[in-house]
């Protein structure tokens, strides 16, 4: 019993350092390859106090308040069905099906606050965002029912179990892993899948109206969204790990190729990233999928 | 007991009747009689919670039994029935005006629709089962038909539609007839046991279109987006929550009561361990999921989308149906119930926005949620069921599918599935956000919530969409223990979900929910303790220097997907309906201009008609008697 | 007391009236239009004491002039002959009652006369039983309706008048030469004497008289290609003789036809050309009227449409084939009475045959256009209306030894109920939901002539809820046809 609460308390505050140290890692990475010194590594934790501490803070309503608070419980639920480092949590409640939408909850939070804002950037933003979802969900869906095929389950934690001792799915599913990789890329909404905030045309879009504590939380919410990708990446192509540090450096390692993409691409019309992800990447999912369905 | 059927299926009808007479007295003496029937069937209809009753005999004709019966599986559809009819009922004082046409006829033809419904689950042979589906019909094209001038136009393609598909039933159960010479469910089972392929797959088909044309199954949908939009308010839920199960639910007896999974494969190919046939039905259905979940996107009128979304929505409930797995069959069954609560509750919330604005154009709303709060939680808890999030009821019927259909490693289809749910998030939100959030037009700023009598069938169905979505379980002791005895296996279930083994992995939706409450709860208390925040006006906003005043339109809300509508292009533009239009406009002139030919009017013409018959006549006596 | 069981008075009783009409015309005045009715209530009386004799020995034969058959004048009442002669007497009492408030116009002394005389005339022709008289029946009936067609006397109704007079002419002398020839190859005229004698004809001896027959009956009976005279007699009549003329006369012609075909001329390779006539009957029918604008010719090629339908029933030659075709009968008469009767009432109050002009009509004549509404939903045999059951039993009974051109005929006969459907639900939808441009002052029919509708409209709601005794009588009825019974009945009741 003290265990569990005592994981129901550590889990989410584990996955928000990872997020954080994440976001804190980027401020400074893409300075350095854009030839500037950059903020303090703990810029973020900063900026996080400061939003969060704020006294003048402005509502456009309830939902809007309740926009945030949706998008980080929906996130913290989330992370208890990512099996870490041995550790299962909630995985025997919901099976990585269950996840796919458990995911969503947050995001779809999220749109009701900030379309409550009644800004049309904000609204925008939310049109392009949850096109954008649909564009890679098709993807995601094929990679995931790929992997649960070539495991026969859909239990995450037997998943990771069976990938146990290097027997990764990265390498029995190249294909599927590399589409996995793209996927997660595209969640994260970096370049060239940044349309959603778009500073230049939508004024950062849903968040365009948020300010002081609310966009706290966001930032906070945009941590915990870090982890819960990369880290349902990692558990289900990178075998998971035995413990969190081995953990923590896979998911490193594909934040790092990430932060390279991000830095060198540009950005994509929403359609056109909505074609691109039912062109590419779900025809190789698909070869994969018809792989792993012929073998 | 057992003649409590009958007495059940005759409330309605004679509530129906007694209402239209009362209405005469006083307004509300027929209110009082259309909520007091429609809560006597609900009672009556509680008395057969998992009863299974093997037929009452209530008159014969043609040599065949007339019989109704019960089960868990009928009883899961007389609830929803039921239950769904009563709410209407009451949602229904509420919003008809009293000076809308005439309204003793509505509450009679709504009694009526409930009562045909019953008679169709309650059936036990086939010839009670088409009456009362042809009685269904008629009773709700008078119901689509008061929503005004358009929905004249609607209704006639409705009723023509549902007579064909009616038709097409019609020579199916005339071709068992003859074959049995009774149509009693048992004893069609037999016949089709005993039957070639061919005549299988033919009463099937024939009954399937029958159904199709109701479940609103692509390529048989059209009449659904017209009917169900230009429907008065709450006829909209009792067709899209209701009226179209009637097709599932024929679908599933036809299938599983009178075929079975194992008799279908014995006599035809499978794929996939489906019988072919089934399969078939299951990529109808998928492709019901995906273009209607297309349409539903690009739809700039609330009640149209949701019509859209009725047919994606009926497309899983056809899918798990036709799955043919007792996982799959069991998650088909309870998406038919979740899906009638949550299409319900938002047909009616969405009515509750029209009764107070007068419009279901999205993009003249906006803003609502400040005036309607409540009607505002109860659409957004539907839109969650709707859009298959957990911890509510839709999410866990299309969990169910979608394991059904992992299982049997039907990849293509589950893709499908999944992407009709995904698009699902994109239509939901733009019902919600163009309705209730954004800019609060300047007409709508004395906007009120509704009245209590429409907020009750709105609340009681916002809380069943978390009863359904947290407790599966109370669907499942209906659902498993009827498909027991439709040779089913059993699935195991508890009462929050399914343990490990039912299927690839398990579900407790109630550690997900009450994760989620706690993660909520925990979220809120940090905001509230960080300190208080401001609420500003709708005006004080970001626009880029430009100063925002409330003559100024400037929500986001028309063309919400204009960007996404450019990719599925090519798709928007097949229109089944074009197609069917063409062929119909063309048998008409070439109707026409025949018939002119034959009737002119010229008394030399007519005259020589006979001549040619009687030569026919001479000639084939000439002939020697031959006439050929 | 006179033994009212006697089918000769269904004869006697209106032809007395109509002389009576005709004669006390000059002196009774507008009193003469109760006459009428007095003489249908009279012959409903006797169909009614009909009952129990024909439950009992399956039927009554009477004789006229003291002679014995073959050489007397012969009624012959069974099963079918006297649910018809029920129907005709009610439907001519409603629509004469009727015609107490429709009729207006003068010479209303002969409109009476031929009215009564019209219904005369197809009473006898159901239940004679000898062919001679048969044509007589024909002739008597054809000579009123000419007269009733063209009462209006304006343009379009003269010119109906004229096309059906000469087409009915025809038909008369055809029907005659076909009579003719059996008597040439039998040497007598009684119908039971033929069917004993026609046994050694050759087929082709007998398939002339037929065809000669077939035609003649087939012009009254609306079959395809012979009916061109109906679509614009119908409409062009008053509605009382609409209703007459497409409820009953149609089907006494169709009656004669299956009566002759069934007891005379018993050949078998007969029917599949009869069911093509049918088909095309029953596609012209329904096809046409889905076009019309007028309302009364709308439902006058609906009449072709269903006896197209029963008529293909008929061609079907099985006893559930006969049974349906009977009790497609009854429904069409009932249901198309009364649509003419009720349509009557509003064009009297719109001034209008045109469709669009009954926009609205459903809120301001609301017991005419309930009437109207069951009518149609009958006709397109929607449940729980008598026409379901009646379409259930003639689908069930085209299956029963399926064949592919059977097969394609039920397809092609559900697809013909729903361009039914189409129109009536288009006529509904405008009735109820239509808006009335024109500012006219419409009232509800006068209560007499609801009255008629009602009493219409009651028998058929009782006889759709209670199905069962109508649907054993024209099983047995069907039974007795097909095993020939008239024919051992008749023998043992002295109609020889």
């Amino acid at each position: 019993m003290v265990k569990m609460i005592l994981i129901a308390i550590v889990a989410p505050l584990l996955a928000f350092a990872i997020g954080l140290s994440f976001m804190m890692i980027k401020r400074k990475f893409v300075a350095r390859i854009q030839r500037r010194y950059g903020p303090t590594i703990i810029q973020p934790i900063f900026d996080i106090m400061k939003l969060l501490l704020k006294e003048d803070n402005i509502s456009h309503g309830i939902i809007f308040s309740l926009g945030p608070i949706i998008a980080i419980a929906g996130s913290i639920l989330s992370v208890f069905f990512i099996p870490i480092a041995g550790l299962n949590m909630l995985t025997g409640s919901g099976d990585l099906i269950a996840l796919l939408y458990i995911m969503a909850i947050g995001s779809l939070g999220m749109a009701l606050g900030a379309g409550d804002s009644a800004n049309p950037n904000a609204s925008i933003g939310i049109s392009r965002a949850l096109t954008l979802m649909f564009g890679y969900d098709l993807p995601l869906v094929i990679i995931v029912i790929s992997v649960a095929l070539q495991y026969h389950t859909t239990d995450l934690s037997a998943i990771v179990a069976a990938q146990a001792n290097g027997h990764w799915a990265l390498w029995s599913l190249p294909l599927s892993a590399i589409v996995g990789f793209v996927v997660t890329y595209g969640a994260l909404g970096e370049h060239p899948f940044d349309i959603i905030t778009a500073p230049h045309e939508v004024a950062t879009g849903p968040m365009v109206e948020y300010g002081g504590k609310h966009l706290g939380f966001l930032m906070i919410n945009h941590a915990f969204h870090l982890y819960v990708e990369i880290a349902l990446f990692v558990d289900l192509f990178l075998g998971g790990a035995s413990n969190i540090f081995i953990f923590y450096i896979k998911m490193f390692a594909v934040f790092f190729i990430m932060m390279m993409f991000d830095e060198v691409l540009p950005r994509f019309k929403i359609d056109d990233a909505v074609r691109f992800f039912w062109k590419w990447p779900t025809v190789v999912a698909l070869i994969s999928l018809i792989i792993v369905l012929v073998k | 007991m057992n003649i409590l059927l009958e007495i059940m299926l005759a409330t309605p009808f004679i509530g129906g009747l007694l209402a239209f007479i009362g209405g005469k007295v006083h307004r509300w003496v027929r209110f009082a009689v259309a909520v007091t029937f429609s809560f006597l069937t609900l009672i009556e209809a509680f008395v057969y919670y998992n009863v299974t009753i093997k037929g009452v005999v209530w008159g014969s004709l043609f040599g065949s039994k007339l019989i109704l019966q019960t089960n868990p599986i009928s009883w899961l559809f007389l609830f929803i029935v039921t239950a769904m009819s009563f709410l209407i009922v009451i949602f229904s004082i509420g919003d008809m005006e009293e000076d809308r046409i005439k309204l003793d006829s509505y509450y009679m033809q709504l009694l009526f629709v409930e009562g045909a419904m019953i008679g169709i689950v309650l059936a036990g042979d086939l010839i009670t089962f088409f009456m009362f589906w042809e009685i269904m019909s008629w009773t709700s094209y008078f119901l689509i038909i008061y929503g005004g001038k358009k929905s004249v136009a609607a209704g006639y393609k409705y009723i023509i539609m549902s007579i064909i598909g009616a038709y097409s039933m019609f020579i199916a159960i005339a071709m068992l007839y003859v074959k049995a010479h009774s149509l009693v469910y048992a004893d069609v089972a037999t016949t089709l046991a005993h039957s070639s392929a061919t005549f299988v797959v033919w009463t099937v088909v024939l009954l399937g279109i029958g159904f199709f044309v109701k479940a609103a199954i692509m390529p048989l949908h059209t009449w659904l987006p017209d009917a169900h939009s230009e429907a008065p308010s709450p006829v909209s839920p009792l067709l899209s929550g209701v009226l179209i199960k009637m097709g599932a639910y024929g679908l599933f007896i036809v299938l599983y009561g009178f075929l079975s999974v194992q008799l279908a494969g014995n006599i035809m190919p499978s794929v996939f361990s489906t019988p072919i046939l089934l399969y078939i039905i299951q990529w109808l259905a998928a492709l019901s999921i995906v273009l209607a979940t297309f349409l539903a996107i690009m739809q700039e009128d609330a009640k149209r989308l949701l019509a859209y979304s009725s047919i994606s929505q009926i497309g899983y409930v056809v899918l798990g149906i036709a799955t043919g797995t007792s996982l799959g069959v069991a998650g088909g069954l309870f998406h038919a119930l979740n899906h009638a609560i949550f299409k319900g509750l938002l047909f009616l919330a969405v009515g509750a926005v029209i009764y107070r604005t007068g419009t279901r154009n999205l993009s003249d709303l906006g803003g609502l949620v400040k005036k309607m709060p409540y009607t505002f939680t109860a659409l957004l808890l539907g839109i969650i069921a709707l859009a298959g999030v957990p911890p509510l009821n839709g999410f866990v019927s299309k969990w169910m599918i979608y394991e059904a259909l992992l299982q049997k490693k039907e990849v293509f289809l589950l893709i499908m599935a999944f992407i009709g749910s995904t698009g699902a998030f994109l239509y939901v939100y733009r019902l919600i956000h163009s309705i209730f959030l954004g800019q609060l037009p300047k007409k709508y700023e004395n906007v009120k919530d509704v009245p209590i009598l429409m907020q009750v069938p709105i609340w009681v169905l916002a809380v069943s969409t978390i009863i359904f979505g947290i407790f599966p379980g109370l669907a499942m002791n209906v659902i498993v223990k009827g498909m027991k005895l439709f040779g089913f296996k059993p699935i195991a279930y508890t009462l929050f979900g399914f343990p490990q083994g039912t299927a690839m992995g398990a579900l407790k939706v109630i550690n997900i929910s009450a994760v989620l409450a706690i993660a909520f709860v925990a979220a809120w208390v940090l905001f509230l303790i960080l300190s208080k925040s401001r609420k500003v006006s709708q005006y004080d906003n970001y626009a880029a220097g430009q100063v925002v005043t409330p003559e100024l339109k400037y929500n986001y809300s028309f063309g919400f997907y204009m960007s996404f509508g450019r990719v599925i292009k090519s798709i928007l533009k097949l229109g089944i309906e074009r197609i069917y239009n063409y062929w119909v406009d063309a048998a008409k002139i070439f109707g026409d201009y025949y018939m002119r030919r034959v009737y002119t009017g010229n008394l030399e013409t007519y005259n020589s008609y006979i001549v040619i018959v009687v030569t026919i006549a001479a000639a084939a006596i000439l002939l020697g008697g031959k006439l050929w | 007391m006179v033994n009212l069981a006697n089918p000769i008075l269904l004869v006697v009783i209106p032809l007395f009236f109509t002389f009576l009409i005709a004669l006390s015309g000059s002196f009774l005045k507008s009193g003469v239009k109760y006459l009428p009715v007095i003489a249908f209530a009279l012959n409903i009386i006797v169909s009614l004491a009909l009952i129990p004799e024909v439950v009992k020995n399956g039927m009554v034969i009477a004789t006229t002039a003291g002679f014995k058959p073959p050489f007397a004048i012969d009624m012959a009442v069974d099963k079918l002959g006297l649910f018809l002669s029920l129907i005709a007497s009610l439907l001519g009492f409603v629509a004469s009652v009727y015609n107490l408030f429709y009729i207006d116009e003068e010479p209303q002394e002969k409109f009476h006369a031929l009215f009564t005389l019209l219904v005369a005339g197809l009473t006898w022709m159901i239940i004679t039983g000898d062919i001679f008289n048969l044509f007589v029946a024909f002739e008597v009936t054809s000579i009123a309706a000419f007269g009733l067609v063209g009462f209006h006397r304006d343009k379009g109704a003269i010119e109906a008048g004229f096309k059906y007079l000469v087409m009915g002419s025809i038909g008369g002398s055809f029907l005659l030469i076909g009579i003719i020839m059996l008597y040439a190859a039998t040497g007598t005229l009684n119908i039971v004497d033929i069917a004993q004698k026609t046994s050694n004809l050759t087929f082709q001896q007998k398939l002339f008289p037929f065809a000669m027959i077939f035609t003649g009956l087939g012009i009254e009976g609306a079959l395809f290609p012979l009916n061109a005279w109906l679509p614009d007699a119908h409409p062009a009549a008053p509605s009382s003789v609409s209703s007459i003329l497409s409820g009953i006369m149609t089907t006494a012609a169709i009656y004669a036809i299956i009566r002759l075909t069934n007891t005379i001329f018993d050949f078998n390779q007969i029917y599949f050309f009869l069911m093509i006539f049918a088909l095309l009957t029953l596609i012209f029918g329904e096809v046409s009227a889905f076009f019309q604008k007028d309302i009364k010719r709308m439902l006058a090629y609906s009449t072709i449409g269903q006896t197209g339908l029963f008529f293909f029933a008929f061609s079907l030659n099985t006893v559930n084939g006969l049974q349906g075709a009977f009790m497609q009968m009854v429904n069409h008469s009932l249901s198309k009475g009364m649509l003419f009767l009720v349509v009557g009432g509003m064009i009297m109050q719109v001034g209008s045959r045109n469709i669009d002009d009954f926009a609205g009509l459903g809120r301001k004549m609301k017991v005419s256009s309930f009437f109207l509404a069951i009518g149609a939903f009958s006709l397109m045999g929607l449940p729980p209306f008598f026409g379901f059951w009646s379409k259930l039993k003639i689908i069930f009974a085209a299956l029963q030894n399926a064949n592919a051109f059977l097969v394609a005929s039920v397809v092609i006969i559900l697809l013909m109920s729903v361009v039914e459907g189409a129109y009536f639900f288009k006529l509904l939808q405008v009735m109820y939901f239509g808006k009335q441009e024109k500012d006219v002052a419409v009232k509800e029919a006068s209560y007499g002539m609801l009255f008629s509708v009602v009493v219409l409209g009651t028998v058929l709601l009782i006889i759709s809820f209670y199905p069962a005794p109508v649907i054993n009588f024209m099983h047995k009825a069907a039974a007795e046809i097909i095993n020939k019974n008239y024919i051992t009945l008749a023998l043992k009741l002295g109609g020889l």
